[in-house]
């Protein structure tokens, strides 16, 4: 009876042990892996802040770029296949609120330029995204989501219909599927040109990011050469400053560079240019230190408990090689046992997290990778967990293991 | 068959060393029913975990079937012990997870050669030979202390060794099942293996062909 409350105790502690780096590896590629409506992203850089700075009195700012950067820099670099600009999607600014029986609803606005549209793969349920040509022509234009259509337009279509704004009227070029909250550069309720923005532009600096889409993934630096080269050229002309820095970095980093001021500025005092690697990086083995110690010692504990059949195995012809490897084995097993119900514990929190809607549209769906690395991580946690305590035991004198047992 | 010459066995700790063993010059021959007797401490277990290789003297050494044993490296003690040795403990031994069927498996288990039908085949002639062919898929918590004692004899002559080495066999028993297994190892001895027990009943010690005495670690004539 008592093994096997030790046993379920064992395999309860592993499995919830599993649960945990299973969810977050299903986080984890969630968030930061290539899919959905970011599919390009894994060749595209992309710049979030312009820091520029008067070498002599070390005055320093940093902001997003204007759309004059962007016009007489970015557009002209001949390396990328295409440059988008276009606001960051914050769910507290760049609001704008809607009334449905009675209930306030707010909506955020991302503010883009016609490339954009060729960045993101947002699902049309009805017309379509706009150019740069429309927004010259006409720029009372916008994009709805389906939340959206459904406040305005009590979910009918909408496109040539018109919708009011803070009390402009736009007119509704099209509307996509509502796009996952994580999803930092497609995340929006509603996209409008950027010209609509009511943030001020200062010379470089304004409210725009820029991204930079390549053929492929191996052009990635030469549009980082490409875009320093712009940078130093950069004319400073009419400004206070006489430096200028960005540098866009992989998607993959797109929350870090969130905080890009903060990183950059640490990184220029670490001299390490990848700080945001760094930081996550550790934080990610922090995190996963404590379920790696615990199942060491949940595995370490099992293994101990075995001490008394020790000293039979040997008496009767069992090698320390022979008993090092049936512990191995069974520490691999009892650990792939707990990855499965870990496996079955992490669909079920993923579909109630998908259910209740606490991330707003997302829709985490655990793939292969989410399931190799999981895998991959619980057998590595395995045979570290297993190796020394299965050694020890193993390598125990008979005499020492005969004796311990009979008390 | 066993031949201890000029062994010693030191125990050594920070404080103090301790010689359980001291000069042990000792024959036993085939065939032969031992008996090791002695106070408690007097390195009854000691002599008979040197005897089975379970424990290697400090000084002198060991020969057994006419090999010297005591220079050999693990894995080959190992393989020696589970073709020539068979053990039986006081406190049985048994491995709780296991069926009886598994347990008295365990030494084929390290021999090269036996295919799974031959093991079955053993196995439910040694249980045959103890009385427990009825309770082979019985776990040792489901049996009796005389019950579990037989598992352990079944066990220790599973492999055909010539020497069984029986550490207070019935120590844990009551003295109807005391005599039942030393019955069952008088048999064994009929049929030629060469036992050596070491136990604290003299009743017991005097049905064996000689008695080896022991005290603080020494011989006694």
């Amino acid at each position: 009876m008592r093994r096997k409350l030790y046993a379920f105790v064992t395999l309860f502690g592993i499995s919830l042990t599993l649960t945990l780096l299973f969810a977050t590896t299903v986080f984890v590629d969630h968030i930061f892996a290539s899919k959905g409506t970011e599919s390009k992203f894994d060749r595209a850089i992309f710049a979030h802040t312009l820091r520029m700075t008067k070498r002599k009195t070390e005055d320093q700012s940093n902001n997003p770029f204007s759309y004059r950067f962007v016009r007489d820099y970015a557009y002209k670099m001949k390396t990328p296949e295409l440059v988008a600009a276009y606001s960051g999607a914050n769910l507290t600014n760049d609001l704008v609120y809607a009334y449905r029986n009675g209930k306030r609803e707010p909506l955020t606005m991302r503010f883009t330029d016609g490339n954009y549209w060729q960045l993101v793969d947002l699902e049309f349920l009805e017309g379509r995204g706009y150019t740069l040509d429309e927004i010259e022509k006409d720029d009372k234009i916008v994009i709805l989501d389906r939340k959206s259509r459904e406040i305005y337009f009590n979910g009918e279509p909408c496109v040539g219909k018109t919708v009011q704004l803070k009390g402009v009227p736009f007119r509704v070029m099209g509307v996509v599927e509502n796009v996952d909250a994580i999803r930092f550069s497609a995340y929006s309720n509603i996209w409008l040109p950027f010209t609509h923005t009511k943030h001020q532009e200062w010379g470089y600096f304004g409210h725009l990011q820029i991204a930079f889409l390549a053929h492929q993934q191996s052009d990635i630096s030469k549009i980082q050469e490409e875009f320093a080269d712009k940078l130093a050229k950069l004319d400073f002309s009419g400004t206070h400053f006489d430096s200028a820095y960005a540098k866009p970095k992989p998607a993959t980093m797109d929350v870090w560079e969130k905080h890009d001021i903060y990183a950059d500025s640490l990184g220029q005092f670490m001299e390490i240019e990848d700080v945001p690697y760094l930081l996550f990086g550790t934080v990610i083995l922090m995190y996963l230190f404590l379920p790696g110690l615990n199942l060491i010692s949940l595995n370490s504990t099992r293994i101990m408990e075995r001490f008394p059949e020790i000293g039979a195995r040997k008496s009767f012809g069992a090698t320390t090689k022979h008993l090092a490897i049936q512990f191995m084995i069974e520490n691999i097993m009892i650990t792939l046992l707990g990855a499965l119900i870990a496996g079955a514990a992490t669909f079920i929190i993923i579909y109630l997290i998908n259910d209740s809607g606490i991330f707003f549209n997302s829709q985490i769906a655990p793939g292969s990778r989410s399931f190799i690395v999981g895998i991959g991580s619980a057998l590595i946690l395995a045979i570290l967990s297993g190796v020394t305590p299965s050694l020890k035991l193993a390598k125990t004198p008979i005499v020492k293991t005969l004796k311990n047992s009979t008390k | 068959m066993i031949e201890l010459s000029n062994v010693e066995k030191v125990y050594q700790t920070k404080e103090i060393e301790t010689l359980a063993l001291n000069q042990i010059n000792l024959k036993i021959e085939k065939g032969e029913f031992a008996s090791i007797m002695g106070p408690s401490g007097c390195g009854k277990s000691t002599l008979l975990n040197v005897m089975g290789l379970l424990d290697m003297p400090s000084t002198g050494s060991v020969r057994i079937q006419g090999e010297k044993v005591t220079n050999r490296k693990e894995t080959k003690l190992a393989e020696f012990r589970n073709q020539n040795l068979g053990f039986i403990f006081q406190s049985f031994h048994l491995v709780n997870d296991l069926t009886v069927y598994d347990n008295v498996e365990m030494p084929l288990l390290y021999r090269k050669g036996i295919s799974s039908k031959e093991r079955k085949e053993r196995i439910m002639s040694v249980l045959e030979k103890v009385g427990l062919s009825a309770r082979v898929h019985h776990y040792p918590s489901q049996l009796s202390g005389g019950q579990k004692q037989r598992v352990a004899i079944a066990r220790a002559i599973i492999g055909s060794p010539e020497i069984i080495l029986a550490d207070e066999p019935t120590g844990n028993l009551d003295s109807r099942m005391g005599h039942e297994i030393m019955d069952l190892l008088m048999e064994l001895n009929k049929e030629g293996t060469t036992i050596v027990m070491v136990t604290h009943d003299e009743a017991l010690a005097q049905k064996t062909n000689r008695i080896i005495r022991l005290f603080d670690g020494s011989l006694v004539n």
